[in-house]
């Protein structure tokens, strides 16, 4: 799924034919009334894609063009994210498995993720009681609040570490983190590696015709 | 500094996935397995710290941290990035998988750069005027490295593209000398209360 994803992004990325993105805007049309797809972030895109609509216009060296330009990228960001919202982010860690990480970076990413849970509340509870000390303070010193906030944040981390990796070692090592289930290709995945190369591969004619 | 998806050209966004697979090799090669967790949970630190907004007068922002990334973790600061910014296009829905590429290889360049020139300087300051300044320089270097490489990026897409990247890099002028100030402080503080983190 995830690479069915990657090939149709980097199909709808290089086209700039209109006609190829018409034909490309079907898939997400699709899934965008099949599939629930979260708004919030799309509506955050979009505003990003707001703000480069702006800044292309008053840059390029066309103002017309430019505006042309910046809708045209932000229909393809739109499309890409569609997409990827439907295929790719429901799957979770599992797309994480699915790529073909090396191991010591499969690993470094299940303990990044778990790092990230286990430090969000040390680090905001630090922000707050910070805030509550000194809500009315320069510039410079907020930045210097911040620098040691985060300076302790990486001492306690770096101690949490330790003790991770001592217990990681007692449960036999790395180990544990290969996945038991092997990976194998079904009929099902690859007739969906077949329509999605196709029909990717359509969208790349129709940009060159 | 993220570049969004749509925007580059296929050639830019395979060099991008070549240049981050060529960092991310090396990265790994050089971190020892003992080292793992601990480079997870720097990594980790440092994703969350630059989701905290800053706030200037009436606006805020929210900092990159890649000199301390860089200056900490040295050649493994490819893979931090990677993993920092793979979790936060498929967990957090934000920036893209497709340019995860060359965002990383940006960022990662810039960190790693900033390792390679002040790393040195700043783990051997002789002084503290001196360790402040290089800290410094390596902040807002490696935040101009960054926009400067996004800027380069958009030009080898289009030439049209060089008057954005450089409406690019003037924005992150001010970006750059905060970063500056915060990495000069994150240093000395960690100079004072675990020197054994820059060694």
């Amino acid at each position: 799924m995830i690479y069915c994803a990657l090939v149709y992004a980097f199909a709808v990325s290089v086209s700039e034919n209109l006609h190829a993105l018409m034909i490309a805007s079907i898939l997400p049309a699709i899934l965008l009334c099949t599939r629930k797809i979260s708004l919030p972030p799309l509506l955050k895109i979009n505003t990003v894609n707001a703000v480069m609509l702006f800044t292309l216009a008053l840059t390029w060296p066309v103002m017309s063009d430019g505006s042309i330009l910046g809708l045209v990228i932000a229909w393809r960001v739109n499309m890409i994210y569609i997409v990827f919202a439907a295929l790719v982010f429901p799957l979770g860690m599992s797309a994480v498995y699915a790529l073909p990480l090396p191991e010591k970076m499969r690993v470094l990413v299940i303990l990044t993720l778990r790092g990230i849970h286990i430090l969000h509340d040390s680090i905001d509870r630090a922000f707050l009681s910070a805030s509550l000390r000194a809500p009315d303070v320069g510039l410079m010193m907020r930045l210097k609040i911040f620098a040691y906030v985060l300076g302790a944040s990486l001492l306690r981390s770096s101690d949490r570490s330790e003790r991770m990796m001592r217990a990681v070692e007692c449960r036999g090592g790395f180990g544990g983190f290969m996945q038991s289930e092997g990976k194998s290709l079904r009929v099902r995945d690859a007739m969906l590696a077949v329509i999605s190369v196709s029909y990717s591969g359509l969208v790349v004619l129709m940009n060159y015709a | 500094m993220h570049i969004s998806e749509g925007i580059l050209s296929g050639s830019v966004l395979l060099a991008g996935w070549t240049g981050t697979s060529e960092g991310i090799a090396v990265g790994l090669r050089k971190t020892d397995t003992s080292r793992i967790v601990r480079t997870a949970l720097l990594s980790s630190a440092f994703f969350l710290a630059s989701l905290v907004n800053v706030r200037i007068g009436p606006s805020s922002t929210h900092l990159s941290l890649l000199a301390p990334m860089g200056l900490i973790l040295g050649w493994g600061v490819f893979p931090a990035v990677f993993t920092a910014l793979l979790l936060q296009a498929v967990l957090f829905h934000f920036g893209g998988l497709l340019v995860l590429g060359v965002n990383t290889f940006i960022m990662g360049t810039a960190s790693l750069s900033v390792y390679l020139l002040f790393g040195r300087a700043v783990r051997e300051g002789r002084s503290k005027s001196l360790t402040v300044c290089m800290s410094f320089l390596a902040g807002s270097v490696a935040v101009l490295l960054a926009a400067g490489l996004a800027g380069l990026c958009l030009g080898l897409t289009d030439s049209n593209y060089l008057n954005t990247a450089k409406v690019l890099v003037i924005a992150h002028i001010p970006v750059a000398l905060i970063e500056g100030v915060v990495t000069a402080f994150v240093i000395m503080w960690l100079k004072r209360a675990a020197p054994e983190f820059l060694s």
